[in-house]
């Protein structure tokens, strides 16, 4: 996998006297994997929101900065639409779900439904995804979430399941 | 009114599975600009996520990681009931990149109408706030590429202009 970086993306997100939500989009270079340059873009695109608001009547309401990087050349195994889901609890929220597509045979207990994430019999690579997901970067204190921001608390549990293909041709998204 | 960090990051990675069947998951993280967490704290984190958190799905799943997107929002802080402007009331600027051609084109919702030239089409590029955007957009720390990453140099006369765009949708969901 070689992930190529594509050029950064930046959204600014209007909202009229009516209310109509309006975009606009500019671009500054790729950070590369190490990321560099990666917060002084953030920065400056935030610098140029501030500058499009002076010459806009529209309010400013937000600003998107994305960071990203694709892989055409791949070529894809497994099927997408074998998920393992695990459900997280959340410091005062709701669960917290998310689904990886592909999800290893291996990697399910032996009723071939259920992914072990708790007890002695959890593989170690489900172990390394949860605890990713608990603790975050080392030595900084910001690990998952939910959208809304609050902190994934502890695992739940985790489980196979089969979800449609949205579109029956193939190389379309499942 | 101010713009602030939102209250998380949403990061997405994506799969192809052997049928050229392409998906993707969703995880947020903690907006570290929210914990304080800055500049090289920040690069951590991405690297975390590209890194760290990546190889830890990918453990999980038979299909290849091909796509990464980590998506950082500020939001306002205190948003109105009500925005301003007609945002179907575009200012267009043209820009020019470093190989002389006209690469990008980017809309401005809700252009003021003191931005114009007499003629009430033309944007006034000698205007102190569309200079000061301008400058923005050619000059700093980072400087905007076109979508092929080729650096932005100018707006040339006669590429900035007033052009209005239909809107679509319903009230209350409408895009213009």
């Amino acid at each position: 996998m070689a992930l190529t970086a594509k050029p950064t993306e930046c959204v600014l997100i209007f909202k009229d006297r009516e209310n109509t939500r309006s975009t606009t989009r500019f671009y500054l270079p790729q950070t590369g994997a190490a990321f560099t340059n990666a917060f002084a873009s953030y920065t400056q695109a935030l610098d140029i929101a501030n500058a499009v608001q002076l010459i806009s009547d529209c309010v400013l309401i937000g600003v998107t900065v994305l960071f990203s990087g694709s892989d055409g050349a791949a070529v894809g195994a497994g099927e997408v639409e074998r998920k393992g889901v695990f459900t997280f609890a959340t410091n005062g929220g709701t669960d917290y779900v998310t689904a990886v597509p592909g999800f290893k045979d291996a990697l399910l207990d032996t009723n071939r439904r259920d992914i072990p994430v708790l007890g002695s019999s959890v593989p170690a690579e489900v172990t390394a995804f949860v605890n990713a997901m608990l603790n975050g970067p080392v030595g900084i204190s910001n690990a998952a979430t939910n959208a809304a921001g609050l902190d994934l608390v502890r695992v739940i549990e985790g489980h196979k399941e089969h979800t449609p293909s949205l579109v029956e041709r193939r190389g379309r998204s499942g | 009114m101010a713009i602030g960090a939102g209250p998380s990051v949403s990061i997405l990675y994506g799969m192809r599975d052997i049928e050229g069947t392409e998906t993707d998951m969703r995880v947020h993280t903690a907006n570290p600009l929210g914990a304080g967490v800055v500049s090289a704290g920040f690069i951590v984190y991405l690297q975390f996520a590209y890194a760290t958190l990546l190889a830890a799905i990918q453990a999980l799943t038979d299909s290849p990681i091909t796509y990464f997107g980590a998506t950082f929002t500020a939001v306002e802080t205190a948003p109105p009931q009500y925005g301003g402007g007609e945002a179907e009331n575009k200012g267009v600027f043209r820009f020019t990149n470093n190989q002389g051609r006209d690469s990008f084109a980017m809309a401005i919702p809700g252009l003021k109408a003191s931005c114009l030239q007499p003629n009430g089409r033309d944007i006034d590029l000698t205007n102190s706030d569309v200079d000061a955007f301008i400058l923005a957009m050619t000059t700093g720390t980072v400087l905007t590429v076109d979508a092929n990453g080729k650096q932005l140099m100018t707006v040339l006369g006669g590429n900035a202009y007033k052009q209005h765009r239909s809107s679509s949708g319903g009230a209350g969901r409408a895009t213009g």
